[in-house]
């Protein structure tokens, strides 16, 4: 008898720790993009803490690598924008067949858009990351019957980075690779006056 | 004050024991939405906007910044087609087909993703400069010593990844039609 109120008593014990180590767990793993130290925004802000135009990454080679898994075969550079000040633009023309990707993340990490050169339109990738203030003011200021002159991305998170890809098919190729994402032009842009 | 005092013991241990769950689960990589295919595995949900809380947490502890899912898919290989461990004390032959995909690279990395130093300053092919035979078909070494033909040099000694990125995949944009893919074997040669 002694042996079974023992056992008994020693269930609520149990259940505190199951009940708190599942609370632990799941707050901590939610938690983990907002407070990992060498998340790639802290890295890609290491490498240049300033500035809203776009950011070319030094060239993947052993020991000066940004993050895990690079490809030595891609030149790579980001922009950040910011929306609180205005809308932020991003822009490039392709030129025939190069690799050239984008891929649009908030800051805590969610790619919420993604386009590679296949999909350009009419010879040049444009796009404005707004919110929905700045898209409804964009969208006034449309004139009627025509097609929005450029891809309007609705931000789910008011910061983030595009990061921009562009592939060298064989090494000697990387300097023109670099070239093609610097060409990618990065801007706040103030919405047009109503 | 003895009541109190499990609790407290009890809210203690459970802390250590629900950080000690995460730290693990963390530890074993992107876990949920893993498309297998041969010795190769993909995680093509990590680089959509679906991606699940999981590998969000694993990603911003690795840094690493995975291919958007319109834009390619990277399949990662820890192992032979035996599934044995890749180690630069073998030789291994890497042949076959890859995925349709517009471009593909195969890159060398260490356990951790980063490139390995070696004399040839080789750390990965492209399709575009990969050698081929007449019918197309490619056969790239991974050794530590120097092989004619298409040779990714290896670390002797010691554990290394295999990553094939294919950029613009046809099958990038539906995770089933990844499954089975005919992906390029990965073959043990002499080990010393």
């Amino acid at each position: 008898m002694k042996l079974k109120d023992r056992l008994l008593g020693i269930i609520p014990f149990l259940a505190t720790i199951f009940f708190v180590a599942g609370i632990v767990h799941i707050v901590s793993v939610l938690a983990m993009p907002a407070v990992a130290p060498q998340d790639a925004v802290t890295r890609l802000s290491a490498v240049a803490p300033q500035g809203e135009g776009v950011v070319l990454l030094p060239r993947a080679t052993p020991g000066r690598e940004i993050m895990p898994y690079e490809d030595p075969s891609i030149a790579l550079g980001f922009c950040r924008f910011d929306l609180s000040r205005g809308l932020y633009r991003v822009r490039t023309n392709i030129d025939g067949g190069h690799f050239i990707a984008l891929s649009f993340h908030t800051r805590s990490g969610r790619v919420f858009y993604a386009t590679t050169d296949r999909s350009a339109l009419r010879g040049k990738i444009d796009v404005a990351i707004v919110n929905a203030t700045q898209l409804e003011a964009l969208e006034a200021n449309d004139p009627e019957d025509e097609p929005a002159p450029e891809l309007r991305l609705l931000a789910p998170a008011a910061t983030g980075f595009v990061l921009v890809r562009a592939l060298a098919e064989r090494p000697n190729e990387l300097p023109s690779a670099e070239a093609r994402v610097t060409a990618v032009t990065c801007a706040p842009d103030r919405p047009p006056q109503s | 004050m003895l009541a109190f005092l499990r609790g407290g013991i009890a809210t203690l241990i459970g802390i250590a024991v629900g950080l000690a769950l995460t730290f693990s689960t963390l530890e074993r990589g992107f876990g949920f939405g893993a498309v297998r295919a041969g010795p190769w595995t993909a995680w093509p949900r990590v680089g959509a906007s679906d991606i699940d809380p999981y590998a969000r947490a694993v990603l911003s502890r690795t840094g690493e910044i995975p291919l958007a899912a319109a834009q390619g898919i990277a399949f990662y290989a820890r192992s032979d087609d035996a599934g044995a461990l890749l180690s630069g004390a073998c030789d291994y032959v890497i042949s076959g087909a890859v995925p349709a995909s517009r471009f593909w690279t195969l890159t060398f990395t260490d356990p951790n993703g980063r490139l390995v130093e070696n004399a040839a300053h080789r750390y990965a092919f492209t399709s575009a400069e990969v050698l081929r035979r007449a019918d197309n078909s490619f056969a790239i070494a991974v050794a530590p010593g120097a092989r004619p033909g298409n040779w990714l040099p290896s670390e002797a000694g010691a554990r290394f990844v295999l990553v094939l990125k294919l950029y613009d995949a046809v099958a990038s944009a539906s995770p089933s039609g990844l499954a089975g893919a005919t992906t390029p074997r990965i073959t043990r040669g002499r080990c010393r």
